[in-house]
């Protein structure tokens, strides 16, 4: 079915409908302020209603069989509620990073969380399409099992050679390069910043064996080449659907202490308001 | 796929997503269709060890933060954590010193009572030990000169109906381009607290005073977009206000210093005479009447006092009515004559009978009486008597029996301290003894009597020879001139020479004082010059006089309590003032200023950029006299400065009062008409932009009035 509006109209719509948001909640707070009111408790609790409507997408997703909308529109609705929560919050504070202990760590947890809400926008919009243009999208729990396969591949073609000139220089590239290589996890460096220079050095390093090797060995070769290949490829799977996974967490856990000292926040602020 | 591709197994089939285990024999043959249960265990084979899943990895990650969320919460809730933990930022410099002493735990209750509570507390009503009190009482312990604690929580610290009569004043006269709107505040104008203007926790360096100009108007029902374009012009500002000091700026310049010589030249009339520049930078409203007035006033002064003031004099009693008064004297007998003075007439006052007589008495003058007349002589022997009973009662009783007498007839004790402490009982004493010996004790005195007593009707008792007839008060010479009377008055009868000459108290007294006139057998003081205790005391005694009554003009009509108030008219209000009460730091007025940074402008230095003084007109035209604008001001009742009256203890009523506004708590502060043309708000816009000196509201008023 052909979508109603295009990717680019909605967010337009949505960030307008938002700045509109921010700018009714700023107008409202003006007025009360002016009025010798209490502006920050407007402000304070819009934020923190903001943050139990964000916490409620984690919630949806545990619920799927309830007809709550789709995830899609929650995540729209998530995705904006943060910005509007945002710029609520920067109306709320005196400075984006509060003096005392509480205030302090409630502030920074907030701007962590908000700035990985950001990161999570542009995460959950680019990795997906590098994950989707590679050859194969394994499961992330199945990575471990994709690893021992290509490993188990590995030592079979090994194995396999007959010619004893190409076992003799094959085995010891093997044993020294290639073993190490599929046999182990990738490094907490590739994780972090995946990169192709591990699957260049093993590739140039085959190559360079063409010399010693007749066309037996050389095929062999080529065959411990697309291994390399695919366990790169699953290793920049992994790192990829890694990172991922941890920002959710991160962002999730995170938000459960912004939830928590928030709540702190206004039970403190209420008590002591006088 | 390439030519050297190797195929690998596909994924195994009897995979689980989302569940937090997965099987141990994923991807073999032996992996099972039922998989692991939620505690990780494979319920077919005890071999199979079943692995987490990034879901079952993550599941202890959120449980345990929840966990830890939950026990944050109850701890605050609780109220189980230090109190520095949830200070939400640094108090203000002055707070923060204040407190740098207190415990640590007992910081937070000095200013919050709800920091001894549990928060659980909030969901217990009942028996809450803090009841009522609230945060503003916690600051108004501190700040308790602030206001009084009814009025603490009323807009501007003044109560409800002078706040109806600002706003009045204040509607009746909206400039174009301001709005008139009824207030709008959210909070009630009697119950605000100190936290809705000064928000605390800002740091060391905050302005807890700061204030924006939307939550100053928010309250008012006429408001202002901005100072420049649409804020009232201040008419008369700051004039009118005063008036303690009456001078008249204008005839100063056009008539009295032009017309006065300095070795020969005219002396310049500049403002730094009488308003010099004090350390604070500030000008001030006055300087000493030794400094700036004495040069020119201090001769005619030192006249109008040495009139004095007279306490007690004897009337002429005929020879008939003296013999009925035991020892009267026999120079205070012969035709009626003389009077009550007023400050007698003070004391007695309180004597039904001799009030009677003093009413009986034509114009209180025994001149006027008839001997004939049956009430005025049974006044001439009322008053005659109250006036003995008055000096016995001084020499007996002392200094208490004036302030008995005064305090009787509704004068403040506080009042008559000056009054009574310079009047020697003991001139009292020696004055009865030497007036009224008995006519045996005194042979010339006898003679006298004896021959008056003789003589009748009592007009006759005059002789055509009778020196008397010189004296003074008859011919209406000053009586501090010498008289040509002559009586022998000395106790001690040692003074035969002195006997002959009137006591000269102009010459004799240069410091003032009191004294006994034996010419006119009277008590009477002397005053000195500027600033006479007794003078003044006696001015302060005739203000607590109601309005209306005679006795009080004739108090403040006399020769020397005149010359007091001419220069001082306000030492006859309710609460007298002699001074002029500098208006920089005072408390009780809406609007504040101060010269010192306004001086720092090199074109401000000269007064007369702001300050004009209207020509003077000559009084021929006598709708002319004062300032145009002045008298304008004045018969319009327009109100541009409000002026704040404390009260008595007794009064519920405290805090400002609109000047033109009469009420029985309140005294009406009336503009005081003034010789200044109006200072233009075009004088100010220039400076007090946004941009340049500021145009807060808080830059020119207070908010807090005492």
């Amino acid at each position: 079915m052909q979508k109603l509006i295009s990717f680019r109209l909605r967010r337009v719509l949505s960030l307008a409908f938002t700045t509109i948001a921010l700018f009714a909640v700023w107008v409202l707070s003006s007025f009360v302020g002016a009025r010798l009111g209490r502006q920050e408790v407007l402000t304070g609790s819009t934020v923190l209603a903001s943050l139990f409507l964000l916490v409620l997408l984690g919630v949806r997703r545990r619920l799927p069989f309830l007809p709550l909308g789709n995830t899609s529109t929650w995540t729209q609705i998530h995705i904006y509620t943060g910005i509007f929560a945002g710029g609520v919050y920067a109306m709320h504070v005196p400075a984006l990073i509060a003096g005392g202990r509480l205030e302090f760590a409630l502030s920074l947890l907030f701007v962590i969380v908000t700035l990985s809400g950001f990161y999570g926008v542009y995460v959950s919009r680019a990795l997906p399409k590098k994950l989707s243009a590679m050859e194969s999208q394994p499961r992330f729990d199945l990575v471990p099992w994709h690893r021992q396969q290509i490993f188990a591949s590995a030592q079979s073609l090994l194995e396999g050679i007959r010619e004893q000139a190409a076992e003799q220089v094959l085995s010891v590239f093997y044993n020294s390069n290639l073993k190490p290589f599929f046999a182990s996890r990738p490094s907490l460096a590739f994780v972090v910043a995946p990169n192709t220079l591990r699957r260049k050095r093993l590739l140039y390093g085959l190559q360079q064996l063409d010399r010693y090797l007749e066309s037996e060995g050389r095929e062999t070769v080529g065959a411990f080449a697309a291994l390399v290949r695919k366990r790169d490829e699953l290793d920049y799977q992994y790192a990829l659907q890694l990172r991922l996974r941890m920002w959710i967490a991160i962002h999730g856990i995170l938000s459960l202490f912004l939830i928590a000292l928030s709540v702190i926040h206004a039970c403190v602020a209420l008590r002591f308001m006088s | 796929m390439r030519r050297s591709d190797r195929e690998l197994p596909p994924p195994p089939a009897k995979d689980r997503p989302n569940r937090p285990w997965l099987c141990g024999q994923l991807g073999s043959d032996e992996a099972c269709d039922i998989g692991p249960n939620s505690h990780g265990k494979c319920p077919l084979r005890h071999v199979c060890k079943p692995t987490r899943s990034w879901h079952g990895r993550r599941r202890p990650w959120l449980v345990a933060s929840l966990a830890v969320s939950i026990v944050l919460v109850a701890l605050v809730l609780g109220n189980s954590v230090n109190t520095a933990l949830i200070k939400p930022g640094e108090l203000s410099t002055p707070h923060a010193q204040i407190l740098s002493t207190a415990m640590e735990s007992q910081r937070c209750e000095t200013c919050h009572p709800s920091a001894t509570e549990s928060t659980l507390s909030w969901f217990l009503s009942a028996g809450d030990v803090h009841h009522g009190i609230d945060q503003t009482e916690r600051c108004l312990k501190c700040h308790h000169t602030l206001a009084p604690a009814s009025l603490a929580r009323s807009a501007h610290n003044v109560p409800k109906v002078t706040r109806d009569l600002i706003r009045l004043a204040s509607t009746a006269r909206v400039p174009d381009g301001s709005r008139s709107s009824p207030a709008t505040s959210h909070e009630h104008q009697d119950s605000l607290a100190c936290g809705v203007c000064h928000q605390e926790h800002q740091g060391p360096d905050a302005n807890l005073m700061l204030v924006t100009n939307a939550r100053c108007q928010t309250c008012h029902s006429t408001t202002f977009n901005s100072f420049s374009t649409d804020h009232p012009g201040w008419q008369s500002w700051p004039y009118g206000k005063g008036g303690e000091i009456g001078f008249d700026h204008s005839k100063h310049l056009s008539q009295h210093f032009p017309a006065s010589r300095q070795n020969g030249a005219v002396v310049e009339f500049r403002c730094d005479m009488c308003h010099s520049q004090n350390v604070q930078n500030e000008i001030t409203r006055t300087n000493s009447y030794e400094t700036s007035c004495a040069g020119c006033h201090d001769a005619s002064l030192k006249i109008a006092s040495g009139e004095g003031l007279e306490l007690v004099s004897l009337p002429m009693l005929p020879a008939d009515l003296a013999k009925q008064n035991k020892d009267w004297p026999s120079r205070a007998t012969g035709f009626l004559d003389g009077g009550l003075s007023p400050l007698a007439e003070l004391l007695l006052r309180t004597d039904k009978a001799i009030s009677s007589g003093v009413q009986a008495l034509p114009s209180r003058d025994f001149a006027q009486a008839t001997a004939e007349n049956a009430a005025h002589r049974e006044a001439a022997m009322s008053i005659a008597r109250g006036v003995k009973s008055l000096l016995d009662d001084i020499a007996s009783e002392g200094q208490d029996a004036i302030a008995r007498r005064a305090q009787d007839a509704g004068i403040h004790s506080a009042t008559l301290e000056n009054f009574r402490k310079g009047l020697p009982p003991q001139l009292v004493s020696d004055t009865l003894k030497l007036w009224f010996r008995s006519p045996s004790d005194d042979p010339t005195a006898a003679a006298e009597y004896s021959q008056e007593s003789i003589a009748s009707p009592s007009d006759e008792l005059l002789l055509p020879n009778d020196a008397r007839l010189s004296d003074a008060l008859l011919v209406g010479g000053s009586l501090t001139a010498v008289d040509p009377l002559t009586q022998g008055n000395d106790l001690d009868g040692a003074g035969e020479k002195k006997s002959n000459e009137r006591f000269d108290a102009a010459a004799m007294m240069p410091a003032g004082g009191w004294y006994r006139d034996d010419t006119r057998m009277a008590i009477r003081y002397r005053g000195a010059s500027h600033a006479d205790a007794t003078l003044r005391a006696t001015i302060e005694m005739a203000a607590q006089i109601p309005h209306g009554d005679s006795l009080r003009d004739r108090i403040l009509s006399m020769a020397a309590t005149k010359a007091c108030i001419e220069c001082h008219p306000s030492s006859v209000s309710s609460k007298p003032t002699w001074v002029a009460i500098p208006k920089v730091g005072r408390t009780d007025l809406f609007t504040k200023f101060s010269h010192g940074p306004h001086l720092n402008i090199a074109e401000l230095s000269d007064c007369k950029q702001c300050h004009r003084i209207t020509p003077w007109v000559k009084p021929s035209d006598p709708a002319s006299t004062a300032n145009p604008v002045a008298e304008d001001v004045w018969k319009a009742g327009k109100t541009l400065e409000l002026k704040v009256v404390s009260h008595t203890a007794s009064s519920t009523l405290t805090g400002a009062a609109i000047e033109s506004a009469s009420t029985a708590q309140t005294v009406p502060q009336n503009e005081t008409p003034h010789d200044f043309e109006a200072l233009e708000k075009e004088s100010c816009i220039g400076c007090h932009t946004p941009q340049a000196s500021n145009d807060s509201c808080t830059t020119c008023h207070r908010y807090h009035i005492r």
